[in-house]
Protein backbone atom coordinates (compact mmCIF):
# COMPACT_ATOMS: atom_id res chain seq x y z
CA UNK A 1 0.00 0.00 0.00
CA UNK A 2 1.73 3.12 -1.18
CA UNK A 3 1.68 6.14 1.00
CA UNK A 4 -0.26 9.29 0.11
CA UNK A 5 1.63 12.20 -1.17
CA UNK A 6 1.50 15.85 -1.29
CA UNK A 7 -1.79 15.97 -3.77
CA UNK A 8 -3.35 13.89 -1.79
CA UNK A 9 -3.41 15.69 1.25
CA UNK A 10 -4.13 18.81 -0.90
CA UNK A 11 -7.58 17.16 -2.36
CA UNK A 12 -8.15 15.90 1.09
CA UNK A 13 -8.26 19.45 2.73
CA UNK A 14 -10.02 21.09 -0.26
CA UNK A 15 -12.60 18.50 -0.47
CA UNK A 16 -13.57 18.91 2.98
CA UNK A 17 -13.25 23.23 3.24
CA UNK A 18 -15.14 22.98 -0.36
CA UNK A 19 -17.62 20.99 1.71
CA UNK A 20 -18.00 22.93 4.23
CA UNK A 21 -18.03 26.37 2.64
CA UNK A 22 -20.83 25.01 0.09
CA UNK A 23 -23.27 24.27 3.14
CA UNK A 24 -22.31 27.41 4.96
CA UNK A 25 -22.34 29.84 2.75
CA UNK A 26 -25.28 32.77 2.93
CA UNK A 27 -25.58 33.06 -0.75
CA UNK A 28 -27.35 29.64 -2.34
CA UNK A 29 -26.13 29.88 -5.48
CA UNK A 30 -22.58 30.64 -4.82
CA UNK A 31 -23.09 27.25 -2.43
CA UNK A 32 -24.29 25.34 -5.63
CA UNK A 33 -21.28 26.99 -7.66
CA UNK A 34 -18.81 25.47 -4.89
CA UNK A 35 -20.63 21.93 -4.77
CA UNK A 36 -20.08 22.11 -8.84
CA UNK A 37 -16.34 22.91 -7.99
CA UNK A 38 -16.44 19.98 -5.47
CA UNK A 39 -17.29 17.86 -7.73
CA UNK A 40 -14.64 18.54 -10.13
CA UNK A 41 -12.25 18.37 -7.28
CA UNK A 42 -13.56 14.81 -6.50
CA UNK A 43 -12.91 13.50 -10.06
CA UNK A 44 -9.38 14.47 -9.53
CA UNK A 45 -9.48 12.61 -6.33
CA UNK A 46 -11.22 9.24 -7.83
CA UNK A 47 -7.92 9.02 -10.28
CA UNK A 48 -5.39 9.44 -7.50
CA UNK A 49 -8.00 6.47 -6.03
CA UNK A 50 -7.12 4.76 -9.28
CA UNK A 51 -10.97 5.02 -10.45
CA UNK A 52 -11.08 6.93 -13.45
CA UNK A 53 -14.46 5.33 -14.69
CA UNK A 54 -15.84 7.58 -11.73
CA UNK A 55 -13.86 10.20 -12.46
CA UNK A 56 -16.00 10.36 -15.85
CA UNK A 57 -18.77 9.55 -14.41
CA UNK A 58 -18.27 12.67 -11.05
CA UNK A 59 -17.00 15.27 -13.82
CA UNK A 60 -19.98 14.66 -16.35
CA UNK A 61 -23.43 13.25 -13.56
CA UNK A 62 -21.92 14.16 -9.88
CA UNK A 63 -20.85 17.76 -10.67
CA UNK A 64 -22.31 18.69 -13.95
CA UNK A 65 -25.94 16.98 -14.37
CA UNK A 66 -26.33 17.93 -10.43
CA UNK A 67 -25.03 20.99 -10.64
CA UNK A 68 -27.48 22.07 -13.54
CA UNK A 69 -30.31 20.53 -11.90
CA UNK A 70 -29.71 22.44 -8.90
CA UNK A 71 -28.64 26.09 -10.72
CA UNK A 72 -32.19 25.24 -13.00
CA UNK A 73 -34.39 24.90 -9.78
CA UNK A 74 -32.66 28.03 -8.36
CA UNK A 75 -33.93 30.10 -11.09
CA UNK A 76 -37.22 28.40 -11.33
CA UNK A 77 -37.93 29.18 -7.60
CA UNK A 78 -36.76 32.73 -7.89
CA UNK A 79 -38.48 33.31 -10.50
CA UNK A 80 -42.17 31.28 -9.67
CA UNK A 81 -41.68 32.01 -5.76
CA UNK A 82 -39.36 35.23 -4.71
CA UNK A 83 -38.19 34.65 -1.24
CA UNK A 84 -38.12 31.02 -1.02
CA UNK A 85 -34.52 30.72 -2.03
CA UNK A 86 -32.88 34.21 -1.64
CA UNK A 87 -33.61 34.60 1.36
CA UNK A 88 -30.59 34.07 4.07
CA UNK A 89 -30.73 32.31 7.01
CA UNK A 90 -30.79 33.32 10.43
CA UNK A 91 -29.13 31.74 13.15
CA UNK A 92 -29.19 32.32 16.90
CA UNK A 93 -25.30 31.87 18.64
CA UNK A 94 -26.85 28.85 20.36
CA UNK A 95 -27.48 27.40 17.09
CA UNK A 96 -24.54 28.51 15.98
CA UNK A 97 -22.74 26.48 19.06
CA UNK A 98 -25.05 23.12 18.08
CA UNK A 99 -23.46 23.02 14.55
CA UNK A 100 -20.05 23.01 15.80
CA UNK A 101 -21.09 20.33 18.56
CA UNK A 102 -22.76 18.74 16.37
CA UNK A 103 -20.02 18.62 13.24
CA UNK A 104 -17.17 17.54 16.33
CA UNK A 105 -19.63 14.53 18.06
CA UNK A 106 -20.08 13.13 14.61
CA UNK A 107 -17.03 13.24 13.57
CA UNK A 108 -15.80 11.72 16.88
CA UNK A 109 -18.79 8.78 16.46
CA UNK A 110 -17.79 7.88 13.40
CA UNK A 111 -14.15 8.34 13.96
CA UNK A 112 -13.92 5.78 17.19
CA UNK A 113 -16.21 3.54 15.57
CA UNK A 114 -14.40 3.43 12.25
CA UNK A 115 -10.95 3.01 13.51
CA UNK A 116 -12.53 -0.24 15.40
CA UNK A 117 -14.32 -1.32 11.92
CA UNK A 118 -12.15 -0.20 9.46
CA UNK A 119 -8.82 -1.52 10.01
CA UNK A 120 -9.77 -5.40 10.38
CA UNK A 121 -11.46 -4.47 6.42
CA UNK A 122 -8.10 -2.53 5.09
CA UNK A 123 -6.41 -5.85 6.02
CA UNK A 124 -9.07 -8.65 5.43
CA UNK A 125 -9.77 -10.95 2.82
CA UNK A 126 -9.84 -9.67 -1.07
CA UNK A 127 -13.04 -10.14 -1.45
CA UNK A 128 -14.33 -10.50 -5.37
CA UNK A 129 -11.47 -8.54 -6.89
CA UNK A 130 -9.61 -12.26 -7.32
CA UNK A 131 -12.67 -13.94 -8.87
CA UNK A 132 -13.49 -10.76 -11.23
CA UNK A 133 -10.01 -10.40 -12.42
CA UNK A 134 -10.60 -13.93 -13.45
CA UNK A 135 -13.60 -14.09 -15.11
CA UNK A 136 -13.21 -10.73 -16.67
CA UNK A 137 -11.70 -12.63 -19.89
CA UNK A 138 -15.03 -14.25 -20.62
CA UNK A 139 -17.15 -11.30 -19.82
CA UNK A 140 -17.18 -9.80 -23.24
CA UNK A 141 -15.29 -6.29 -21.88
CA UNK A 142 -11.93 -6.27 -20.97
CA UNK A 143 -12.64 -3.48 -19.00
CA UNK A 144 -13.70 -5.14 -15.09
CA UNK A 145 -16.45 -1.99 -14.36
CA UNK A 146 -18.13 -2.36 -17.25
CA UNK A 147 -17.95 -6.39 -16.80
CA UNK A 148 -19.44 -6.32 -13.50
CA UNK A 149 -22.01 -3.28 -14.32
CA UNK A 150 -22.64 -5.49 -17.93
CA UNK A 151 -22.34 -8.70 -17.27
CA UNK A 152 -21.86 -10.15 -13.81
CA UNK A 153 -24.58 -7.68 -11.93
CA UNK A 154 -26.62 -7.09 -14.97
CA UNK A 155 -29.33 -7.10 -12.58
CA UNK A 156 -28.27 -3.98 -10.92
CA UNK A 157 -27.57 -2.34 -13.66
CA UNK A 158 -31.05 -2.81 -15.60
CA UNK A 159 -32.99 -1.93 -12.09
CA UNK A 160 -30.67 0.79 -12.27
CA UNK A 161 -32.50 1.90 -15.48
CA UNK A 162 -36.00 1.15 -14.06
CA UNK A 163 -34.89 3.58 -11.76
CA UNK A 164 -34.12 6.44 -13.64
CA UNK A 165 -37.89 5.73 -15.23
CA UNK A 166 -39.39 5.43 -11.60
CA UNK A 167 -37.62 9.19 -11.10
CA UNK A 168 -39.01 10.36 -13.80
CA UNK A 169 -42.74 9.40 -13.66
CA UNK A 170 -42.37 10.54 -10.23
CA UNK A 171 -41.63 14.33 -11.47
CA UNK A 172 -44.84 13.76 -13.92
CA UNK A 173 -47.17 13.31 -11.36
CA UNK A 174 -45.90 15.96 -9.66
CA UNK A 175 -45.27 18.35 -12.28
CA UNK A 176 -47.57 16.94 -15.22
CA UNK A 177 -46.36 19.40 -17.65
CA UNK A 178 -42.75 20.95 -18.74
CA UNK A 179 -44.72 24.11 -19.33
CA UNK A 180 -43.21 27.09 -20.87
CA UNK A 181 -40.83 25.97 -24.08
CA UNK A 182 -37.17 28.21 -23.08
CA UNK A 183 -35.74 29.78 -19.75
CA UNK A 184 -34.20 32.94 -21.30
CA UNK A 185 -35.69 34.97 -24.56
CA UNK A 186 -34.57 33.93 -27.46
CA UNK A 187 -33.19 37.00 -28.95
CA UNK A 188 -30.14 37.69 -30.79
CA UNK A 189 -28.07 37.88 -27.47
CA UNK A 190 -28.61 34.03 -27.15
CA UNK A 191 -27.34 33.51 -30.75
CA UNK A 192 -23.96 32.47 -29.05
CA UNK A 193 -24.91 29.91 -26.60
CA UNK A 194 -27.45 28.68 -29.71
CA UNK A 195 -24.40 28.14 -32.39
CA UNK A 196 -21.84 26.86 -29.60
CA UNK A 197 -24.96 23.99 -29.40
CA UNK A 198 -25.39 23.39 -32.76
CA UNK A 199 -21.66 23.49 -33.17
CA UNK A 200 -21.42 20.94 -30.04
CA UNK A 201 -24.49 18.68 -31.08
CA UNK A 202 -22.34 16.11 -33.46
CA UNK A 203 -18.79 16.37 -31.41
CA UNK A 204 -20.95 15.44 -28.37
CA UNK A 205 -22.88 12.36 -30.11
CA UNK A 206 -19.64 10.91 -31.92
CA UNK A 207 -17.99 11.24 -28.23
CA UNK A 208 -20.88 9.13 -26.82
CA UNK A 209 -20.38 6.68 -29.62
CA UNK A 210 -16.89 6.87 -28.63
CA UNK A 211 -17.11 6.36 -24.92
CA UNK A 212 -19.78 3.38 -25.39
CA UNK A 213 -16.65 1.73 -27.71
CA UNK A 214 -13.98 2.03 -25.80
CA UNK A 215 -16.03 1.46 -22.59
CA UNK A 216 -15.23 -2.40 -23.15
CA UNK A 217 -11.46 -2.04 -22.77
CA UNK A 218 -11.10 1.13 -21.20
CA UNK A 219 -13.19 3.87 -18.60
CA UNK A 220 -16.17 4.64 -20.36
CA UNK A 221 -19.45 3.19 -20.93
CA UNK A 222 -23.15 3.83 -20.59
CA UNK A 223 -23.90 6.25 -18.14
CA UNK A 224 -20.90 8.49 -19.41
CA UNK A 225 -22.11 8.47 -22.88
CA UNK A 226 -25.41 9.28 -21.57
CA UNK A 227 -24.24 11.80 -19.08
CA UNK A 228 -22.90 13.29 -22.54
CA UNK A 229 -25.93 13.31 -24.71
CA UNK A 230 -27.81 14.45 -20.93
CA UNK A 231 -25.54 17.77 -21.32
CA UNK A 232 -25.60 18.35 -24.86
CA UNK A 233 -29.82 17.88 -24.18
CA UNK A 234 -29.84 20.74 -21.14
CA UNK A 235 -27.26 23.09 -23.07
CA UNK A 236 -30.03 22.72 -26.71
CA UNK A 237 -32.82 23.02 -23.74
CA UNK A 238 -30.56 26.26 -22.24
CA UNK A 239 -30.29 27.85 -25.62
CA UNK A 240 -34.20 28.07 -26.05
CA UNK A 241 -34.69 24.63 -27.58
CA UNK A 242 -38.52 23.08 -27.53
CA UNK A 243 -39.98 21.16 -24.78
CA UNK A 244 -42.71 20.38 -25.88
CA UNK A 245 -41.87 18.04 -28.32
CA UNK A 246 -39.48 16.20 -25.59
CA UNK A 247 -42.29 16.02 -23.11
CA UNK A 248 -44.86 14.39 -25.76
CA UNK A 249 -43.57 13.66 -29.26
CA UNK A 250 -44.01 10.51 -30.62
CA UNK A 251 -41.03 9.02 -30.38
CA UNK A 252 -39.88 9.77 -26.63
CA UNK A 253 -41.63 6.78 -24.96
CA UNK A 254 -40.11 4.14 -27.05
CA UNK A 255 -36.16 5.77 -26.69
CA UNK A 256 -37.31 6.28 -22.79
CA UNK A 257 -37.33 2.23 -22.19
CA UNK A 258 -35.09 1.30 -25.07
CA UNK A 259 -32.50 0.39 -22.29
CA UNK A 260 -34.80 -1.63 -20.57
CA UNK A 261 -36.28 -3.31 -23.33
CA UNK A 262 -32.68 -4.22 -24.86
CA UNK A 263 -31.66 -5.53 -21.41
CA UNK A 264 -34.63 -7.81 -21.21
CA UNK A 265 -34.36 -9.11 -25.03
CA UNK A 266 -30.34 -9.74 -25.11
CA UNK A 267 -31.41 -11.59 -21.08
CA UNK A 268 -33.78 -13.96 -22.70
CA UNK A 269 -31.47 -14.28 -25.63
CA UNK A 270 -29.06 -15.59 -23.23
CA UNK A 271 -31.26 -18.11 -21.76
CA UNK A 272 -31.84 -19.20 -25.60
CA UNK A 273 -28.17 -20.22 -25.49
CA UNK A 274 -28.22 -22.12 -22.71
CA UNK A 275 -27.24 -19.91 -20.26
CA UNK A 276 -28.72 -18.11 -17.28
CA UNK A 277 -31.24 -14.87 -17.48
CA UNK A 278 -28.53 -11.89 -18.46
CA UNK A 279 -25.59 -13.95 -18.16
CA UNK A 280 -23.54 -13.53 -20.98
CA UNK A 281 -20.54 -15.94 -21.66
CA UNK A 282 -18.45 -16.51 -25.06
CA UNK A 283 -17.63 -14.73 -28.54
CA UNK A 284 -20.96 -13.52 -28.93
CA UNK A 285 -20.95 -11.31 -25.34
CA UNK A 286 -19.24 -8.31 -26.89
CA UNK A 287 -21.44 -7.50 -29.55
CA UNK A 288 -24.55 -8.36 -26.81
CA UNK A 289 -23.13 -6.09 -24.37
CA UNK A 290 -22.67 -3.53 -27.09
CA UNK A 291 -26.04 -3.61 -28.04
CA UNK A 292 -27.39 -3.11 -24.52
CA UNK A 293 -24.85 -0.21 -24.15
CA UNK A 294 -25.98 1.76 -26.70
CA UNK A 295 -30.11 1.41 -26.12
CA UNK A 296 -29.13 2.23 -22.70
CA UNK A 297 -27.04 5.42 -23.45
CA UNK A 298 -30.09 6.77 -25.29
CA UNK A 299 -32.53 6.05 -22.71
CA UNK A 300 -29.69 7.85 -19.75
CA UNK A 301 -29.46 10.56 -22.23
CA UNK A 302 -33.62 11.16 -22.35
CA UNK A 303 -34.13 10.63 -19.08
CA UNK A 304 -31.50 12.98 -17.86
CA UNK A 305 -32.73 16.15 -20.58
CA UNK A 306 -35.93 15.39 -19.35
CA UNK A 307 -35.18 15.74 -15.53
CA UNK A 308 -32.86 18.76 -16.70
CA UNK A 309 -35.57 20.14 -18.38
CA UNK A 310 -38.62 19.02 -15.18
CA UNK A 311 -36.23 20.81 -12.13
CA UNK A 312 -35.87 24.00 -14.20
CA UNK A 313 -39.25 24.65 -16.56
CA UNK A 314 -42.03 25.19 -13.81
CA UNK A 315 -45.28 24.07 -15.55
CA UNK A 316 -47.41 25.85 -17.82
CA UNK A 317 -50.38 27.10 -15.08
CA UNK A 318 -52.95 26.66 -18.34
CA UNK A 319 -52.00 23.69 -19.89
CA UNK A 320 -52.89 21.98 -16.71
CA UNK A 321 -50.10 20.84 -13.65
CA UNK A 322 -52.08 18.31 -12.05
CA UNK A 323 -55.21 19.16 -9.94
CA UNK A 324 -54.51 19.29 -6.30
CA UNK A 325 -57.53 18.22 -4.65
CA UNK A 326 -60.57 20.28 -4.45
CA UNK A 327 -60.91 23.67 -5.73
CA UNK A 328 -59.76 25.94 -3.70
CA UNK B 1 12.51 8.27 -26.30
CA UNK B 2 15.49 10.89 -27.70
CA UNK B 3 16.45 13.39 -24.32
CA UNK B 4 15.11 16.24 -26.66
CA UNK B 5 11.93 15.34 -26.22
CA UNK B 6 11.77 15.79 -22.68
CA UNK B 7 13.50 18.80 -22.64
CA UNK B 8 10.69 20.15 -24.69
CA UNK B 9 8.25 18.66 -22.75
CA UNK B 10 9.30 20.55 -19.64
CA UNK B 11 9.96 23.61 -21.02
CA UNK B 12 6.13 23.25 -22.26
CA UNK B 13 4.81 22.19 -19.11
CA UNK B 14 6.75 25.54 -17.38
CA UNK B 15 5.06 27.89 -20.19
CA UNK B 16 1.81 26.71 -19.26
CA UNK B 17 2.71 27.12 -15.27
CA UNK B 18 3.22 30.35 -16.25
CA UNK B 19 -0.04 30.92 -17.75
CA UNK B 20 -2.17 29.39 -15.22
CA UNK B 21 -0.09 30.92 -12.51
CA UNK B 22 -0.58 34.59 -14.53
CA UNK B 23 -4.64 33.66 -14.86
CA UNK B 24 -5.05 32.62 -11.29
CA UNK B 25 -3.36 35.66 -9.82
CA UNK B 26 -5.59 37.81 -12.23
CA UNK B 27 -8.60 35.65 -11.06
CA UNK B 28 -7.56 36.88 -7.61
CA UNK B 29 -6.67 40.41 -7.76
CA UNK B 30 -8.47 42.14 -10.53
CA UNK B 31 -11.09 44.68 -9.71
CA UNK B 32 -14.08 43.35 -11.89
CA UNK B 33 -15.99 40.71 -13.14
CA UNK B 34 -14.81 41.71 -16.96
CA UNK B 35 -10.86 41.60 -16.43
CA UNK B 36 -11.06 38.43 -14.21
CA UNK B 37 -12.49 36.70 -17.00
CA UNK B 38 -9.73 38.19 -19.04
CA UNK B 39 -8.08 36.44 -17.04
CA UNK B 40 -9.46 33.45 -16.60
CA UNK B 41 -9.34 32.56 -20.39
CA UNK B 42 -5.62 32.86 -20.29
CA UNK B 43 -5.78 29.91 -18.31
CA UNK B 44 -7.82 27.99 -20.49
CA UNK B 45 -6.81 28.91 -23.74
CA UNK B 46 -2.71 29.31 -23.71
CA UNK B 47 -2.06 27.12 -20.27
CA UNK B 48 -4.26 24.45 -21.63
CA UNK B 49 -3.24 24.46 -24.93
CA UNK B 50 0.55 24.29 -23.76
CA UNK B 51 -0.22 21.35 -21.15
CA UNK B 52 -1.82 19.38 -24.17
CA UNK B 53 1.01 20.29 -26.41
CA UNK B 54 3.23 19.16 -23.72
CA UNK B 55 1.51 15.63 -23.58
CA UNK B 56 0.73 15.40 -27.04
CA UNK B 57 4.68 14.98 -28.36
CA UNK B 58 5.02 12.80 -25.72
CA UNK B 59 1.95 10.33 -26.77
CA UNK B 60 1.94 6.91 -27.50
CA UNK B 61 0.67 6.84 -31.00
CA UNK B 62 -0.75 9.97 -33.69
CA UNK B 63 -4.18 9.26 -32.53
CA UNK B 64 -3.83 10.01 -28.87
CA UNK B 65 -2.25 13.42 -30.13
CA UNK B 66 -4.97 14.14 -32.36
CA UNK B 67 -7.51 13.48 -29.76
CA UNK B 68 -6.09 15.82 -27.12
CA UNK B 69 -5.91 18.43 -29.57
CA UNK B 70 -9.30 17.95 -30.46
CA UNK B 71 -10.23 18.36 -26.52
CA UNK B 72 -8.51 21.65 -26.65
CA UNK B 73 -10.56 23.20 -29.15
CA UNK B 74 -13.78 21.48 -27.40
CA UNK B 75 -12.49 23.32 -24.08
CA UNK B 76 -11.94 26.45 -26.90
CA UNK B 77 -15.08 26.97 -27.81
CA UNK B 78 -16.95 25.95 -24.47
CA UNK B 79 -14.80 28.40 -22.73
CA UNK B 80 -15.80 30.95 -25.14
CA UNK B 81 -19.30 30.22 -24.75
CA UNK B 82 -19.59 30.36 -20.84
CA UNK B 83 -17.06 33.65 -21.01
CA UNK B 84 -19.69 35.30 -22.79
CA UNK B 85 -22.76 34.10 -20.86
CA UNK B 86 -20.94 35.30 -17.28
CA UNK B 87 -20.26 38.56 -19.02
CA UNK B 88 -23.67 39.12 -20.19
CA UNK B 89 -25.77 38.27 -17.30
CA UNK B 90 -23.58 40.23 -15.29
CA UNK B 91 -24.58 43.25 -17.72
CA UNK B 92 -27.63 42.35 -17.32
CA UNK B 93 -27.42 42.29 -13.47
CA UNK B 94 -26.13 45.92 -13.23
CA UNK B 95 -22.08 45.23 -12.68
CA UNK B 96 -20.24 48.22 -14.72
CA UNK B 97 -16.96 47.58 -15.97
CA UNK B 98 -14.40 49.15 -13.75
CA UNK B 99 -12.57 52.35 -14.24
CA UNK B 100 -9.60 53.92 -12.97
CA UNK B 101 -10.35 56.70 -10.45
CA UNK B 102 -9.22 60.11 -11.49
CA UNK C 1 -0.86 6.98 7.50
CA UNK C 2 -2.12 5.28 3.76
CA UNK C 3 -3.54 6.94 0.72
CA UNK C 4 -6.65 4.60 1.57
CA UNK C 5 -6.94 5.44 5.56
CA UNK C 6 -6.83 9.37 4.32
CA UNK C 7 -9.33 9.25 2.06
CA UNK C 8 -11.10 7.49 4.14
CA UNK C 9 -10.96 10.23 6.56
CA UNK C 10 -11.96 12.08 3.99
CA UNK C 11 -15.21 10.83 3.18
CA UNK C 12 -16.13 10.38 6.61
CA UNK C 13 -15.75 14.13 7.37
CA UNK C 14 -17.61 15.07 4.28
CA UNK C 15 -20.37 12.86 5.03
CA UNK C 16 -20.70 14.30 8.74
CA UNK C 17 -20.71 18.22 7.38
CA UNK C 18 -23.53 16.88 4.88
CA UNK C 19 -25.47 14.67 7.82
CA UNK C 20 -25.17 17.76 10.13
CA UNK C 21 -26.28 20.59 7.25
CA UNK C 22 -29.63 18.22 6.30
CA UNK C 23 -30.72 18.72 9.46
CA UNK C 24 -29.21 22.22 10.74
CA UNK C 25 -30.42 23.95 7.80
CA UNK C 26 -34.36 24.90 6.63
CA UNK C 27 -33.85 25.68 3.45
CA UNK C 28 -34.87 22.89 1.52
CA UNK C 29 -32.63 22.96 -1.77
CA UNK C 30 -29.74 23.46 0.57
CA UNK C 31 -30.91 20.15 2.54
CA UNK C 32 -30.72 18.62 -0.99
CA UNK C 33 -27.22 19.91 -1.19
CA UNK C 34 -26.34 18.66 2.14
CA UNK C 35 -27.89 14.76 1.06
CA UNK C 36 -25.57 14.83 -2.44
CA UNK C 37 -22.72 15.84 0.11
CA UNK C 38 -23.26 12.78 2.38
CA UNK C 39 -23.87 10.31 -0.56
CA UNK C 40 -20.16 11.47 -2.21
CA UNK C 41 -18.98 11.11 1.56
CA UNK C 42 -20.25 7.04 1.41
CA UNK C 43 -18.98 6.98 -2.21
CA UNK C 44 -15.82 7.98 -1.16
CA UNK C 45 -15.28 5.96 2.01
CA UNK C 46 -16.65 2.81 -0.20
CA UNK C 47 -13.88 3.17 -3.22
CA UNK C 48 -11.06 3.96 -0.30
CA UNK C 49 -12.23 0.74 1.48
CA UNK C 50 -12.10 -1.02 -2.04
CA UNK C 51 -7.37 -0.06 -1.89
CA UNK C 52 -6.62 -3.23 0.58
CA UNK C 53 -3.46 -4.58 1.50
CA UNK C 54 -4.29 -7.59 0.24
CA UNK C 55 -5.51 -6.90 -3.46
CA UNK C 56 -2.11 -5.35 -5.42
CA UNK C 57 -4.76 -3.06 -7.63
CA UNK C 58 -7.85 -1.19 -6.98
CA UNK C 59 -11.13 -3.53 -6.68
CA UNK C 60 -13.42 -2.63 -9.53
CA UNK C 61 -16.06 -4.14 -7.75
CA UNK C 62 -16.66 -0.89 -5.49
CA UNK C 63 -16.15 1.24 -8.51
CA UNK C 64 -19.05 -0.45 -9.84
CA UNK C 65 -21.51 -0.34 -7.27
CA UNK C 66 -20.60 3.67 -6.77
CA UNK C 67 -20.80 4.20 -10.57
CA UNK C 68 -24.59 3.11 -10.15
CA UNK C 69 -25.10 4.94 -6.72
CA UNK C 70 -23.92 8.20 -9.05
CA UNK C 71 -26.77 7.89 -11.47
CA UNK C 72 -29.20 6.87 -7.95
CA UNK C 73 -28.37 10.01 -6.67
CA UNK C 74 -28.76 12.26 -9.64
CA UNK C 75 -32.10 10.70 -10.27
CA UNK C 76 -33.08 10.71 -6.72
CA UNK C 77 -31.71 14.75 -6.57
CA UNK C 78 -33.78 15.45 -9.82
CA UNK C 79 -37.05 14.04 -8.18
CA UNK C 80 -36.36 16.31 -5.01
CA UNK C 81 -35.79 19.24 -6.70
CA UNK C 82 -39.16 19.08 -8.68
CA UNK C 83 -40.58 18.23 -5.69
CA UNK C 84 -38.82 20.69 -3.39
CA UNK C 85 -40.26 23.16 -6.21
CA UNK C 86 -43.64 22.02 -6.43
CA UNK C 87 -44.38 22.71 -2.67
CA UNK C 88 -42.92 26.06 -2.79
CA UNK C 89 -45.06 26.66 -5.59
CA UNK C 90 -48.49 25.25 -4.11
CA UNK C 91 -50.73 28.52 -3.48
CA UNK C 92 -50.88 27.70 0.32
CA UNK C 93 -47.01 28.15 0.65
CA UNK C 94 -46.27 30.54 -1.76
CA UNK C 95 -48.26 33.43 0.61
CA UNK C 96 -46.29 31.87 3.59
CA UNK C 97 -42.85 32.28 1.63
CA UNK C 98 -43.88 36.12 1.50
CA UNK C 99 -44.87 36.55 4.92
CA UNK C 100 -41.35 34.60 6.16
CA UNK C 101 -39.67 37.06 3.48
CA UNK C 102 -41.14 40.28 4.64
CA UNK C 103 -40.37 39.14 8.06
CA UNK C 104 -36.76 38.07 6.96
CA UNK C 105 -36.45 41.44 5.88
CA UNK C 106 -37.68 43.13 8.69
CA UNK C 107 -35.25 41.30 10.77
CA UNK C 108 -32.08 42.06 8.55
CA UNK C 109 -33.26 46.09 9.07
CA UNK C 110 -32.96 44.98 12.52
CA UNK C 111 -29.63 43.73 12.08
CA UNK C 112 -28.41 46.74 10.56
CA UNK C 113 -29.59 49.24 13.10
Amino acid sequence: MNDPILIDFLLAAGLVLLAGFSLRVVDLFTGVVTFIIFGLIMSVAWVRLQAPDLALAEAAIGSGITGALFLGAIRRLEESTPGSTTRPEYYSPVQRELYVVGVAGMSLALYLLGSALVPPLLEGPAGLAEPVSEAVGTAGARNPVTAIILNMRGYDTMLELVVLLLAWSGVCVLQGDLGRTNILPATGELAVLGAFVRFLRHPGILMAGYLIWVGGDEPGGAFQAGAMLGGVGALGLMAGGPTRPLYSGPGVRPVLIAGVAAFLLAGLSSIGTGGMFLEYRGEHAKALLLVIEIFSTLSIGLVLTLLFAACTFAPDPGRGAPARGGHS
Amino acid sequence: MPPWIVIVKYLLLIIALFFFTAGTLGVLRFPDLYSRLHALTKCDNLGLGFVVAAIAIDAADGWLAVKLILLWFLALASSATACYLVARSGLRAGRDPWEKKA
Amino acid sequence: MTTAGLYLATGLAVFVLGAVGLFWHSNLIRRALALNFMATGVFLFLVALGRRSTIPFADPVPHALVLTGIVVAVSTTALLLVLICRFHETAENKSADATEDEKGRTETAGDRE
